[in-house]
C-alpha cells in the first residue's frame, strides 16, 4: 500500500457524474451534489454555448474538459484540486477518449491526487443497500439497462437504445413546427415561419413544465392512430393547451396533444419492436435464467428523464401488459415486478452512490493514483468492474 | 489598439480651472450639489441629479452621452430620503446607462445602456457588461463582471485591471480634443 | 476598444506563453524566477479566500467547507437568483396580560427586489428576528443515507484492516525482532517513515477484533408507482405555479415542479485565487486577505513588466504593397528599458499573413514616471531619436515605425516578430549583497493584427 494511504482521513473527495446533458458535482459523504449544471461552456468573447460532450479533435474536448473542470472546481466546489482525490461516475457506454482524455486534464493539468473511475449504475446500487437488480438509466442521448447481479454487471445482458431526452425534444420539434401557432399581438403565424424561436432552452423548459408521460390505456389508443392508422376520432380527448410565452411578446400555442404525445416517442416499439420498456424485460432474457426472478424484483430506475410525471407508473403498466404478450410469456414466467426507490432524485442517484464510495477508507487502495498514471502514461483497465460493487 | 482622437466642438464644453470637460447641453440638476474633482468628463446629453442629493465624482471620469447619475431613495414609514452618490476615480459610464447606486468605486467600468438600481454598491475595480439589468441594492465585489437581467457575476476580471483603467481614462481625457474656436473657459 | 469589458481578451496583440498558447498581455504573468511567461492553463490555481459577494464578509476556508460554501447570513431568490432584502414588518399579536388589547410585534420576511418574490408566497411563516431564523429543509432521507454510509464504512475498514493483516503477518517478524533490539527508538522512526507501523487507520479497531458488521436493512421495494392525476387531462396548467429546470436544479436536494415549494437558498460563495508558477511553485498573484481590497501582496502580472504593444489605427493596407504602420511600446518598469527586434523564425501556431520590415537599431524606451503622468508635466527627455524609425515619443511611451507588405488579397494582416527587452532583476538579488541587479534579456514572440486588407478593387 502506498504511503499515500495518509491523506484518506481528508474528506475533500470531489465526486463528478459528466451527463450528457447535465453535470452533477460535490463533495464525498455529502447527500447532494453541490450542483447540478449543464455540460456546457460559454464562450466569454462570442457568448456562443458550447456542448462539453461536441468535440472534433481529442485537443478540442481536452480544452472542454480543463475549462469546464475550472468552472466546476473554482465556482462551485471552491476545493483546490491538485492533490485531492477524486470520483468519477461514468456510464459503462462512456467513450474511451472521453476518460482518457478526462485522466489526462485531471493529472496532467490539475494535478490531482488519484482518480476512481466507477460505472454509475454500480454506484446506484449502493445508494439502496442491496447489490443485485436491474438497473435503467434514462438519460439525454440513451436509455440503458443493465442487470447487475451480486455486485458486478452482466454484460452480455446489456440493452440501449438511443432514445431519450434527446429524442423528446426532437418530436417535440417535429410537432410543434408541423402545427405550432405563435401569436404576437393580434397577429397570427405558423411556427414554421420562424424556427429559430425554437432554442433547446424553449423546447426542455416545455419538456419540463407542460409535458408529461400519458396513462396506458390512453397512450395504446394514440399508438392505434399515430402508428397503425386508426381513425383520428379515436384519439381521446387531448389535455388543454398551453399558451407558452416566449421572448419578445410572442406567444407560443401548444397544442394538448403535444404535452401528451412527445413522451410517447420512448414507447413506441419501432421496428424491431423495442421500445424503452421493452429493453427491461429484453435484458431480463439476456440473463441468466437463475437471475430473471430476482431482478425482475429489484428494478432500479435512474436518469433525470425518469422525473416526467407519469414515467414510473407508465413503465410499471407495460410491463404488467408486455408479459402477457406471446412474445414475453413463452420465455418468461413472471408475473410481477418489484421497483427500487433510491433515497434520492433519480437524476443524481449514481452521485449519490459515488458520493458513498468516495467517503470510504478503501478508496485510496481502488482509485489510480498521479504516480501510477505518470508511471504507465494512460489509464490501466483496471477500471474493471469487479472491484467497485460492494466493497 | 491604440486610442484615437475624438473630437468635439470646442463652445460645446466648459472646461474648469480643475480640467473637468462638461458638456453645455448636459443637465446639472442642483449643480451646488455636485462636486467633480477634475479631469473628467460629462458628456452632451447627460443627466446629474444634484438637487436630490450630494452627487460626487472622482478625477479622470468619463461620463458617456445619454448617462443618467441620480441618488437613490429609500422608503421609510415617512416619507423617502435621498442619500449621497460617490462615484470614484477612473470610472467609465458608457452610453445611455442610468446609475442609481449609493455607491460607485474607484476603477470602475459600466457598459451601454445598463440599468443599476437603487443603492446598490459597485465596488472598485468591477465591470458591468452592456445591457445589464442590476436590481435594487445589488453588491458587485472587486474584480468580478456582472451581466444580464438580473445581473449577476458571470466571469472575473485579470489582475491589471486597476491599470487598465487607469490608462484607459486618461488617455482617453488626452484624446478627447476640441476643434474650432469657441469660448472655451 | 473600451476599457476593461473587451480589452483583456482583445485577439489585436498577441503573446506567446511559455506553453505555447497565445494570449493577451492582461491575461499573463511573469515568473521571475524562470523568466518565462505564463498564462491562466500553465499556472496553478488555488483557492484563496472564500468570500460572500453580497455581505463581502470573509470566511475561512474550513468553516466555508463545513457550510457547503454558503452564506450564513445572504439568501439568493429561487425564482430569478438575486439577492434577497430582509423587510420588516408589525403584527398585532395579541397582550399576554391583557387579552383585549394587542400589541404590536416586529416581524421579518424575505422579498425579492426583482422579481418581488416574497416568503410569504410560499407561505413560509415571517420569523420574529431578522437574521438567524431561516433554518434549512431537512432531506426527508438523510436518515437511510446515512445508516447506508455507516453501514459501507464499517464494511470499508474491515476490509483495510483485513489486508494490513495480512500484510503484518509477512513482515511483523522481522520488524518487531528490529523493535526489540532498537534502544533509540530509530527503528521505528524508519519504519514509521516506510509508513509500515502507522498503517493502523483506525485506533478504536483492535487488530483482533473481529469487526461486527449488522447486516442493514433491505431496501424496500414497491409493486407500483402513484398514477397521474386526472386534473392533468382536464385542468389548464397555470405555467407561472410550474418550476422552471434551473430553479429545479438550484435546489438539487428537492427539485420542486410547483412553485410554491420553492424556498430560500443560502448565497453562494465567491473566492478570490492565487497563481502560482506550475515550475518553481513561487506565487505569481496573491490577493489581499480582505475581499474588498484590490491591492495585492504580489502581482507578478506581465503588464508591469514588458513593454506593452498597441497597434495605431493603420490606413490603407494593399496586397503586395509597403505600408508604414506605427506600433507603440509602453515601458510599465521605472528604469529606461532597451527593446530589440528580431525577425520570427519557424512557425509556433500562428497565422502569417505579411512580410514585416523590422528597425535594425536598439531602441530605448523611458521610464514610466507615475507623479509625471498626473502632474501633466512634460518630463524632461533627452533621447536622440532618429525619426525614420521613430513616430513619436511620449513619457513611457514610444511610436515605432514598422513597414508591412500584405501577402494576402482578403482577411486580416497578420504580422509576426520577436521582441526582445532588457529588464533589471531586482528579485533575485540579495539585500545584504550590494550588487548590482543583474540585468537579464527577455525575448517574447509577439503577433499583431493589423485589421482586413483593403480591398485593391
Amino acid at each position: 500500500m502506498p504511503l499515500y494511504e495518509g491523506y484518506t482521513s481528508d474528506k475533500n473527495v470531489v465526486i463528478f457524474d459528466f451527463g450528457a446533458a447535465y453535470t452533477k458535482c460535490g463533495v464525498a459523504g455529502e447527500m447532494c451534489p453541490r450542483c447540478i449544471i449543464p455540460s456546457q461552456l460559454k464562450d466569454q468573447k462570442t457568448g456562443k454555448i458550447k456542448q462539453i460532450w461536441e468535440y472534433n479533435t481529442e485537443d478540442e474536448l481536452y480544452e472542454n474538459l480543463k475549462d469546464f473542470l475550472f468552472i466546476l472546481y473554482f465556482r462551485h466546489i471552491l476545493i483546490n484540486p491538485k492533490d485531492r482525490r477524486m470520483v468519477v461516475c461514468e456510464s459503462l457506454l462512456c467513450p474511451e477518449i472521453f476518460r482518457e482524455t478526462l485522466a489526462k486534464v485531471m493529472f496532467k493539468h490539475y494535478e490531482v491526487g488519484s482518480v476512481l473511475f466507477s460505472p454509475g449504475h454500480l454506484t446506484a446500487m449502493l445508494t439502496l443497500g442491496t447489490n443485485t437488480g436491474l438497473v435503467m438509466d434514462v438519460g439525454y442521448n440513451e436509455t440503458l439497462v443493465i442487470p447487475i447481479y451480486e455486485g458486478i454487471p452482466v454484460i452480455k445482458a446489456l440493452q440501449s437504445l438511443p432514445v431519450a431526452s434527446k429524442a423528446i425534444h426532437q418530436r417535440m420539434k417535429e410537432m410543434l413546427l408541423s402545427n405550432g401557432k405563435v401569436k404576437t399581438g393580434n397577429e397570427e403565424y405558423s411556427l414554421s415561419d420562424k424556427p429559430e424561436l425554437l432554442t433547446e432552452e424553449i423546447l426542455e423548459d416545455i419538456k419540463v413544465r407542460c409535458c408529461f408521460t400519458t396513462k396506458w390505456d390512453r397512450a395504446k389508443k394514440i399508438h392505434d392512430v399515430t402508428l397503425y392508422g386508426a381513425d383520428i376520432s379515436n384519439l381521446p380527448s387531448p389535455p388543454p393547451s398551453v399558451h407558452y410565452p416566449l421572448d419578445g411578446g410572442s406567444i407560443l400555442v401548444i397544442d394538448g396533444t403535444i404535452r401528451e404525445q412527445v413522451c410517447e416517442v420512448m414507447f413506441e416499439q419501432d421496428n424491431e419492436q423495442v421500445s424503452v420498456t421493452t429493453l427491461l424485460l429484453d435484458a431480463i432474457i439476456q440473463s441468466p435464467i437463475d437471475m430473471r426472478v430476482e431482478l425482475s424484483q429489484n428494478i432500479v430506475i435512474l436518469g433525470g428523464t425518469a422525473l416526467l410525471p407519469g414515467f414510473l407508473h407508465r413503465i410499471q403498466m407495460e410491463l404488467l401488459d408486455l408479459i402477457k404478450q406471446p412474445r414475453y410469456s413463452n420465455v418468461l414466467a413472471l408475473k410481477k415486478f418489484r421497483y427500487h426507490q433510491a433515497p434520492a432524485k433519480s437524476n443524481y442517484t449514481s452521485w449519490l452512490g459515488g458520493s458513498m464510495i468516495g467517503s470510504l477508507e478503501t478508496l485510496p487502495s481502488k482509485s489510480v493514483s498521479r504516480d501510477q498514471y505518470t508511471e504507465s502514461g494512460k489509464l490501466s483497465d483496471w477500471c474493471n468492474l469487479a472491484t467497485v460493487g460492494q466493497s | 489598439m491604440e486610442l484615437v482622437d475624438t473630437f468635439y466642438n470646442n463652445p460645446e464644453y466648459i472646461e474648469t480651472a480643475s480640467g473637468n470637460k462638461v458638456s453645455r447641453s448636459s443637465v446639472l440638476c442642483g449643480s451646488q450639489n455636485i462636486v467633480i474633482s477634475g479631469k473628467s468628463i460629462i458628456m452632451t446629453d447627460c443627466v446629474i441629479r444634484g438637487d436630490l442629493a450630494n452627487v460626487r465624482i472622482g478625477r479622470h471620469s468619463v461620463i458617456s452621452r445619454k448617462a443618467v447619475i441620480r441618488p437613490p431613495f429609500k422608503k421609510f414609514a415617512k416619507g423617502v430620503a435621498f442619500f449621497p452618490l460617490h462615484v470614484g476615480d477612473h470610472v467609465f459610464i458608457d452610453e445611455g446607462s442610468i446609475v442609481n447606486a449609493a455607491q460607485v468605486g474607484s476603477y470602475v467600468h459600466i457598459g451601454k445602456n445598463c440599468v443599476i438600481g437603487r443603492r446598490c454598491v459597485l465596488k472598485d475595480c468591477c465591470a458591468i457588461a452592456d445591457n445589464t439589468v442590476l436590481p435594487p441594492e445589488t453588491v458587485v465585489p472587486p474584480f468580478t463582471v456582472f451581466s444580464g437581467s438580473p445581473g449577476q457575476f458571470t466571469s472575473e476580471l485579470p489582475e491589471c485591471t486597476q491599470d487598465l483603467m487607469i490608462d484607459f481614462t486618461m488617455s482617453y481625457y488626452q484624446h478627447f480634443k476640441p476643434v474650432g474656436k469657441g469660448k472655451g473657459k | 476598444m473600451a476599457g476593461t469589458l473587451s480589452l483583456p481578451d482583445s485577439e489585436v496583440v498577441q503573446y506567446l506563453c511559455a506553453c505555447k498558447k497565445w494570449n493577451s498581455i492582461y491575461r499573463l504573468y511573469i515568473c521571475r524566477r524562470c523568466f518565462k511567461i505564463r498564462c491562466g492553463d500553465c499556472v496553478l490555481h488555488e483557492v484563496d479566500s472564500p468570500y460572500c459577494p453580497n455581505c463581502l464578509e470573509n470566511m475561512p476556508s474550513a468553516e466555508a467547507k463545513l457550510k457547503k460554501n454558503r452564506c450564513t447570513n445572504c439568501f439568493d431568490c429561487p425564482s430569478c437568483g438575486h439577492t434577497l432584502t430582509t423587510r420588516a414588518t408589525s403584527q398585532m399579536i395579541p397582550n399576554p396580560d391583557d387579552p383585549g388589547k394587542s400589541t404590536p410585534k416586529k416581524m421579518y420576511y424575505l422579498a425579492c427586489g426583482f422579481c418581488r418574490w416574497t416568503t410569504r408566497d410560499v407561505a413560509i411563516p415571517d420569523k420574529p428576528i431578522a437574521s438567524g431564523a431561516w433554518e434549512d429543509m431537512e432531506n426527508p432521507d438523510a436518515a437511510r443515507i446515512s445508516t447506508l454510509l455507516e453501514h459501507y464504512q464499517l464494511l470499508a475498514q474491515k476490509e483495510k484492516v483485513e489486508k494490513e493483516r495480512k500484510k503484518y503477518s509477512r513482515r511483523r517478524s522481522h520488524l518487531m525482532y528490529a523493535a526489540s533490539m532498537d534502544k533509540y527508538g530509530l527503528v521505528s522512526v524508519a519504519a514509521k517513515r516506510k509508513g509500515l507501523i502507522s498503517a493502523g487507520p483506525n485506533p478504536t479497531i483492535k487488530e483482533n477484533e473481529e469487526i461486527n458488521i449488522k447486516t442493514i436493512k433491505e431496501a424496500v421495494t414497491v409493486e407500483e408507482f402513484p398514477p397521474l392525476p386526472d386534473e392533468i387531462f382536464t385542468e389548464p396548467i397555470q405555467l407561472t405555479k410550474k418550476t422552471s429546470i434551473s430553479q429545479r436544479l438550484a435546489m438539487s436536494e428537492f427539485q420542486p415542479s410547483e412553485a410554491v415549494e420553492l424556498y430560500p437558498r443560502r448565497k453562494h460563495l465567491l473566492i478570490r485565487r492565487s497563481l502560482r508558477c506550475k515550475e518553481c511553485e513561487h506565487n505569481l498573484s496573491k490577493p489581499e486577505f480582505n475581499p474588498l481590497s484590490i491591492k495585492f501582496k504580489i502581482q507578478l502580472i506581465a503588464l508591469l513588466y514588458i513593454p506593452e504593444i498597441r497597434v495605431v489605427p493603420p490606413g490603407e493596407l494593399k496586397y503586395k504593397k509597403d505600408t508604414k504602420i506605427v506600433l507603440t511600446f509602453s515601458n510599465p518598469v521605472n528604469t529606461n528599458t532597451k527593446i530589440q527586434f528580431i525577425q520570427a523564425e519557424g512557425n509556433e501556431g500562428e497565422k502569417v499573413t505579411a512580410k514585416i520590415e523590422l528597425p535594425k537599431k536598439e531602441l530605448v524606451l523611458a521610464h514610466r514616471d507615475v507623479p509625471a503622468m498626473y502632474a501633466d508635466m512634460p518630463a524632461q527627455q533627452d533621447f536622440k531619436d532618429d525619426s525614420s524609425v521613430v513616430s513619436f515619443r511620449k513619457a513611457n511611451k514610444l511610436g515605432i515605425i514598422f513597414k508591412v507588405t500584405p501577402l494576402v488579397q482578403e482577411g486580416d494582416v497578420k504580422v509576426c516578430f520577436v521582441l526582445k527587452h532588457d529588464y533589471l532583476n531586482t528579485a533575485a538579488t540579495l539585500p545584504s549583497e550590494n550588487e548590482e541587479p543583474e540585468i537579464v534579456w527577455l525575448e517574447h514572440r509577439v503577433t499583431v493584427n493589423l485589421g482586413p486588407v483593403t480591398s485593391s478593387k
